[in-house]
């Protein structure tokens, strides 16, 4: 009798690999091994299964691979544990602690005006619970009242940061020097500033305060015009992309220095098959992306909505294998990756490799889910505090009068935790790797019970995603051991 | 090779932990020596996880193709 291990099975360009979940291990095995572990584990869900295994390996192979993982199990590999629970590391009294004094980022919501009208904006309207398009700005009397309320409860950390969101944060340019400068006039030493910015109005002024503050940006921008013009258009339908060039070249040539440090794109794609043209386009032009960082990500797309909007599934595959591939062999060459596909690839695989190898404890922290007001505080233009920029208004978990209410941090994340075993988390084999939080949620009635529904609305997309990595990374390991290396530690 | 079974890429091959600190996802905000052994620190701090990791994961839509 064989118990169904509680793993996952994949398979690289030369072998088939299975990841074991209670030791969070890689185990390298056979053909036969890896199909009786595959329909052992589809099985155990109750799946209805008729595999040809016998007709594929052989009777005497599938006994034989039986047989050493029953050898395994008996040596505490390949075993059917499930965690027995999810709860939060961290009770009532440890969250009040380090609401009191090591609070990480602030960010505050300068105004919620924005000169853009991109197709798939988060303040669109099409997105349950998110704002629509407003006209609202934050005053002087909030902002201070923000920085005065975050900056004695980062106070025990050597690093902190002030972000600045919108909107379109350049729009309240004001508001912006007036907080810079009064954030830095109450600390004057690790206290890191950034914003992200549609790149339009990185006027003269605009980088002027910037580079006065020091004030680091992240600049949308899309890839080729016609790409990033289809969708990041103005009120008036036009594209956005001459204006974001000329401005970054502007930039690039009058603060050299600023540029090189502080200044890194954030790549929105929409469509898989826009990829090699997006990724072409910034090594087409090093003067100005040749050493900057990119962040790269789908697009948030509605909840009912596929994550991307590729048409043909047939070249989407064809894409992910020609950027796999250059990775996997620029990676196991040697070679310096370019900056696109180390924003696609490097921090997936680097969470692989750093994961926890250790035997499954009973009870998991669940998921990538931060301390709600410690990790990340999201400060609207009217003073709510809520859990990040990224989620819906309903995750409110203080204001500036009260400060963060640890009553309502715990209640959310013992909801979420509620709501992740009645999804199905303790049954999942990504449950020791997944980075799903509360961005995957909507969350309703705070002020009591919380309610947290379908915290998980990607997780097909996310165990996809995990297993696609997974491969990658076994297939840079066996062409190279060492090459692993350049995912770990500091530095990296 | 039937039954063959081998663990691979296990920390000590590959690196994984030679960071010489952690950090934790569960928020504390500290940093943990190496010396301080990894089990000790996930019993308190299930979240942990290597530092240096601070940035959003890429969103999950890569497909799990053969891509090979």
């Amino acid at each position: 009798m064989l118990t169904s291990p509680f793993a996952w099975c994949f398979q690289t360009p030369g072998g088939h690999y299975v990841y074991d979940v209670n030791t969070s291990g890689f185990f390298r095995v056979s053909p036969a091994v890896h199909d009786v572990i595959a329909v052992e584990t589809r099985k155990a869900k109750g799946a209805a299964v008729t595999p040809p295994l016998v007709e594929r390996h052989g009777a005497i192979a599938i006994e034989q691979a039986r047989e050493q993982i029953r050898e395994q199990q008996a040596q505490g590999v390949f075993l059917p544990d499930r965690p027995k629970a999810l709860r939060f590391s961290l009770d009532r009294q440890e969250i009040e602690e380090r609401l009191r004094s090591r609070v990480q980022l602030l960010t505050l919501c300068l105004t919620e005006v924005c000169n853009l009208r991109c197709q798939y904006c988060a303040y669109g309207g099409g997105f349950t619970d998110h704002r629509g398009h407003s006209t609202r700005q934050m005053d002087w009397d909030t902002a201070r009242k923000a920085i005065d309320l975050f900056l004695p409860r980062a106070a025990a950390n050597s690093e902190a940061s002030l972000t600045f969101y919108g909107g379109e944060p350049l729009a309240n340019l004001p508001l912006l020097d007036k907080a810079a400068a009064y954030a830095r006039s109450r600390r004057t030493a690790g206290l890191g500033m950034q914003l992200t910015t549609n790149g339009t109005l990185l006027t003269a002024r605009a980088v002027a305060t910037l580079v006065r503050h020091d004030i680091g940006i992240l600049v949308s921008l899309d890839g080729p015009a016609d790409i990033h013009d289809a969708a990041r258009t103005d009120t008036e339908g036009r594209g956005s992309f001459d204006r974001v060039m000329r401005n970054v070249a502007a930039l690039h040539a009058t603060e050299p220095d600023y540029f090189s440090s502080r200044v890194a794109f954030i790549v929105s794609y929409r469509r898989v098959a826009d990829l090699p043209r997006i990724r072409a386009f910034f090594a087409s032009q090093p003067e100005l992306f040749g050493g900057a960082r990119l962040l790269v990500n789908a697009v948030q797309r509605p909840d009912d909505q596929p994550p991307t909007e590729d048409t043909d599934p047939a070249q989407q595959a064809a894409v992910w294998r020609a950027l796999t591939g250059d990775y996997v062999e620029a990676v196991t060459t040697g070679r310096r990756t370019d900056a696109f596909l180390t924003a696609l690839y490097f921090i997936n695989l680097a969470r692989i490799h750093r994961r926890p190898q250790v035997p499954m404890p009973d009870t998991l922290h669940p998921n990538g889910i931060c301390v709600p007001g410690v990790q990340r505080l999201f400060c609207t233009v009217d003073g709510r505090l809520l859990v990040c920029e990224r989620v819906a208004g309903s995750f409110e978990i203080g204001d500036l009068e009260r400060g963060v209410d640890a009553d309502a941090a715990l209640r959310l994340v013992e909801g979420y935790a509620a709501s992740s075993v009645a999804s199905g988390c303790l049954d999942c084999p990504a449950i020791r790797l997944c980075t799903a939080c509360f961005t995957h949620a909507t969350a309703h009635g705070m002020d009591g019970p919380a309610e947290v529904a379908t915290p998980h609305r990607r997780c097909d997309a996310i165990r996809a995603n995990l297993e696609h990595m997974m491969s990658v990374y076994c297939a840079i390991g066996e062409a190279r051991p060492d090459a692993l290396r350049v995912f770990g530690g500091a530095g990296a | 090779m039937d039954g063959m079974i081998e663990r691979v890429f296990a920390p000590s091959a590959v690196g994984a932990q030679a960071a010489t600190t952690m950090g934790c996802e569960c928020g504390c905000t500290g940093t943990f020596a190496e010396k301080d052994g990894h089990d000790a620190v996930l019993a308190k701090h299930p979240g942990a996880t290597s530092a240096g990791i601070d940035e959003w994961a890429v969103a999950g839509d890569m497909q799990s193709i053969r891509w090979w």
